[in-house]
């Protein structure tokens, strides 16, 4: 026989009194159990800020390390090991991190960077933080991710230009031109003040889409006005002749793509070949082959753009002149290395 | 079962709070839940193929391309065999019985039988890519083997096995590199020439040495000169000349690496696009009479989006957008995407691979070989692309970069948009290698396209397409009469109720490498096509009602069709 209906709720609203009490007792220990772990986590943090204090070699192999990252020396497969091994002693600690995240944006390694501040609770990240996670994940393509992180950001405040133009940089790869337009337009006059080429390339391609070529050109003309090696404005000035059969200007823009093209590849050869020589350098100091060190720092020296390496190159020279006895040699370098030391 | 659910949640917000988790799998999007499945057939194919490059500690450029494979059907019975190239070791002429190139006869049913001796296929100097086509029109396809020394072959299939006929055929060796290379018929008069990419002017005299982080790794071609590509006009009788001064071609020259052929503009004639490596990409549009102009760049296909050049690597046409306009696809380097030219208007592109799905988890590998095939008989094509990273040493350099890595599928879900599936199509593509070459063709004859892979260093993979949920197929095997044998160039339009499906029979494709020349045309539901017609090059169109699914036909220029079982006998 069934129960009569109004019978089965009371029996459910006394079921239902009963279980709310339980509730209520599961969800008092699990906050009690929540915030005991909360404070271990915190007084955790304090410990290891405190052992990272007293940590000597840890603090200066942190420096060391950042030296490199900040004056962009290599950061070889050991320095990065070194990097990571403090991290794993020192997980929460500031400066651990930053040097950590530097090492792997100097390595490129978006997804690692990526998955460095992704651990970071959302409500703990910083403005910088989540800047540098919207950049990270528009340079991983993964345009959902960056749009659902930094829209509610941009939309918090909207007269934030970073937030705002980071939002239209994902509306725009994903091929939602509109949105990107809208976002870029209400913030035009910031843009061109700033005389931020990204964001101006990327309103005349959006122009170009819509094959607006007159609004195009003039925008990607604006933009050769800030940046005259600016490929991509070449590049779309010479499809936009193409596409109104004007063949001489296409020609021309298309010749001046191809020109700046092998620029950087020559730029990006020639910095190579530095580095090669710079590595053939340190080997023949090691080698003690003093004669080979002069040759090579000779070579390099015409090159060198930076006061801090023409220092180190006279450097390398007057060692390698003491040690081979030429003394007027060596101090004319030592001369040399002194006189930049002052200008800088 | 809530509250447990509550309690978690808690324990993991509060986890979350101190300690440094790391949010896997968040931004996973290769293991999207598909019907394709493909599993490796390799052991019990007969396929024992290993390919062996040099490696030394100078870090030559060659050791690290890897080689292609050619599928055509050497012995006429239907069923599609494979050419797997070797490389062996740079500076020497003649190779190694482990570095040789391998022939594979298939028996139809996906069982290969090693035939390289019987059929004498030889292979010179440090072995790159593969062309097939048939060049003297006997019926029976030939092969030409490109190499690093630039010492190429054409090898002219008797039937029964393959003769050199290099030297007497007028193609000369100049010592220039060679990579990929296609047949095709550039003046529809018949007969097909021979358009070879070429890359740069490295030698083992000439090395650059390239460092990361104090860490010498394998170069990228722009510390070298770029090599003008070549085309090789077929005279008749067996002979070829040089007409890539004549033709155009040697205006601009570019690190080539890899080509598509076909009629992108659909004039009627077959233009070239060849993707170079650091270097702007060409596309050269053929007048008709085998002059050619390029207009990759003023055409909006030879750059990034923004201008930049890429490491382009491999390239295939298809139509991603269904606007009945090819489009063109090219790999690229990591961190790079597939770049993805749609044609929006005739001979005008935009890149949309990010807009269409494919940009972020292209993004993650290093891309060479590249196939459009229709993996599950659905009317349109997926998209299978072979990775792996130049670098041997990568993950000194990054923790998230492998030297290795899996190869990628992309199902097309039929409304211009891709998604990736490689984690869920199966155990093939959970294979990791680093891919070169790729191909594809219907190995077993079960209706469904397979595929085969070359690994730089590592074993070939031939993988067998076993998709449950699949549409109806009809498979072509055309042969020209006036029109080259192949018959490279012809443009198939095979007409479903509504639905119309367009392909073109391309004479290179992918990375050193070109699929099988049969037509595989997916049906989905329904049992036969309305109406198929032929656009032979150079030749009439021809218009065959009513031609019944699930069935291989082999189809002579202005013939009826006839039903043939692939392997079961040679057709003469």
């Amino acid at each position: 026989m069934s129960e009569p209906i109004f019978n089965r709720g009371i029996t459910r609203n006394k079921t239902n009194r009963f279980n709310r009490f339980r509730v209520g007792l599961y969800y008092l220990s699990v906050l009690l159990f929540c915030q005991t772990l909360f404070i271990s986590c915190q007084n955790a943090a304090q410990h290891e800020a405190s052992l990272y204090s007293q940590d000597a070699n840890a603090k200066s192999e942190i420096m060391r390390l950042n030296q490199l990252l900040t004056t962009g020396q290599s950061v070889t497969a050991a320095d990065f090991e070194s990097i990571k091994q403090i991290r794993v002693k020192y997980p929460n600690t500031a400066e651990v991190r930053v040097v950590y995240q530097s090492a792997l944006i100097n390595r490129s390694d978006w997804e690692s960077v990526a998955e460095l501040i992704e651990a970071i609770p959302a409500s703990q990240r910083t403005r910088d933080d989540n800047l540098n996670l919207a950049k990270t994940y528009l340079k991983l393509a993964r345009y959902q991710e960056e749009i659902a992180l930094v829209k509610p950001l941009a939309e918090k405040d909207k007269k934030d230009f970073e937030f705002n133009s980071l939002l239209a940089f994902g509306h725009f790869f994903l091929g939602q031109d509109d949105e990107a337009a809208r976002l870029l337009d209400s913030f035009w006059e910031t843009i061109i003040q700033n005389r931020r080429l990204d964001e101006i390339n990327t309103r005349g391609m959006i122009y170009f889409r819509q094959k607006n070529y007159a609004k195009a050109t003039e925008i990607f003309e604006k933009s050769l006005e800030i940046n005259t090696n600016n490929t991509t404005a070449y590049n779309y000035l010479s499809r936009i002749y193409a596409a109104q059969g004007n063949e001489e200007k296409a020609e021309f823009y298309r010749a001046k793509t191809v020109e700046l093209n092998d620029k950087s590849a020559a730029d990006s050869l020639e910095a190579s070949r530095r580095v090669q020589q710079i590595y053939a350098l340190e080997t023949a100091w090691k080698a003690k082959n003093y004669s080979e060190v002069i040759n090579l720092a000779k070579q390099i020296l015409p090159t060198a753009v930076e006061k801090d390496q023409k220092i180190v190159l006279y450097q390398y020279l007057f060692e390698s002149y003491k040690a081979l006895g030429n003394e007027k040699e060596a101090n004319d370098a030592l001369t040399e290395a002194q006189k930049l030391q002052q200008q800088k | 079962m809530r509250y447990k659910f509550f309690i978690l949640a808690m324990i993991a917000l509060c986890f979350s709070a101190c300690v440094d988790s790391k949010n896997q799998n968040a931004h996973n999007q290769t293991g999207k839940a598909t019907n394709l499945k493909f599993s490796d057939a390799t052991k019990t194919s007969g396929v024992n193929f290993q390919h062996t490059p040099t490696r030394t500690e100078n870090k030559w450029l060659p050791e690290i391309m890897g080689s292609g494979a050619a599928i055509a059907d050497f012995n006429r019975d239907g069923a599609p065999d494979i050419v797997l190239v070797n490389s062996g070791a740079i500076g020497t002429k003649e190779r190694s019985t482990e570095a040789k190139n391998r022939l594979y006869i298939n028996n139809g049913k996906g069982i290969f039988t090693d035939k390289t001796d019987e059929w004498n296929l030889t292979g010179k100097g440090y072995g790159q890519g593969a062309a097939v086509g048939d060049f003297d029109n006997d019926g029976w396809t030939d092969l030409f083997l490109t190499n690093f020394e630039g010492d190429n072959r054409l090898l002219k299939n008797t039937g029964a096995k393959f003769e050199d006929v290099t030297e007497s055929s007028g193609i000369k060796a100049d010592g220039r590199w060679a990579t990929s290379a296609g047949f095709f018929d550039m003046d529809a008069d018949g007969d097909l020439d021979l358009y070879v990419a070429r890359y740069v002017d490295f030698t083992t005299e000439n090395p650059h040495k390239v460092y990361r982080n104090k860490m010498q790794i394998y170069s990228t071609p722009i510390y070298y000169n770029a090599v003008a590509d070549q085309i090789w006009r077929n005279d008749g009788g067996g002979k070829f000349s040089d007409a890539s001064e004549q033709t155009g071609i040697t205006a601009r020259k570019g690190n080539g690496l890899a080509l598509a052929i076909g009629d992108i503009d659909l004039d009627g004639d077959e233009d070239i696009y060849v993707a170079n490596d650091s270097d702007a990409n060409q596309l050269w549009i053929n007048d008709g009479a085998g002059k050619f102009k390029d207009i990759a760049q003023l055409a909006g296909s030879a750059y990034s989006e923004t201008g930049t050049e890429e490491g382009s690597m491999g390239v295939d046409f298809s139509d991603v957008d269904n606007n009945s306009r090819l489009d063109i696809v090219v790999t690229n380097f990591q961190a790079e995407s597939t770049a993805v030219y749609s044609q929006t208007d005739a001979l005008l592109f935009r890149e949309i691979s990010d807009a269409i799905g494919i940009g972020q988890t292209a993004r993650a590998r290093l891309k060479f070989g590249i196939d459009f095939f229709d993996a599950d008989n659905d009317g349109d094509e997926d998209l299978i692309v072979a990775n792996g990273h130049i670098e041997d040493n990568v993950e000194q350099n990054s923790e998230s970069v492998r030297f290795a890595q899996p190869n990628s599928l992309y199902e097309n879900t039929g409304n211009g948009k891709f998604v990736d599936v490689s984690e869920s199509a199966g155990e093939a593509l959970k294979n990791m290698q680093v891919s070169r070459g790729l191909a594809t063709a219907d190995f077993n004859s079960d209706g469904l396209l397979d595929y085969v892979v070359l690994n730089n260093g590592g074993t070939a993979q031939i993988a067998f397409n076993e998709t449950a949920t699949k549409g109806n197929f009809i498979n072509l095997w055309l042969e020209g009469e006036k029109s080259n044998r192949n018959p490279i160039g012809a443009r198939v339009v095979a007409k479903i109720g509504e639905r119309k499906i367009e392909r073109q029979i391309m004479g290179a494709q992918s990375y050193l490498s070109v699929s099988d020349f049969r037509v595989h045309l997916g049906l989905s539901d329904a049992q036969k096509i309305d109406e198929l017609t032929i656009f032979w090059l150079g030749g009439e169109p021809q218009t065959i009602k009513n031609l019944e699914g699930g069935k291989f036909y082999y189809i002579k220029q202005s013939s009826e069709p006839i039903p043939f079982i692939p392997g079961e006998k040679q057709i003469k």
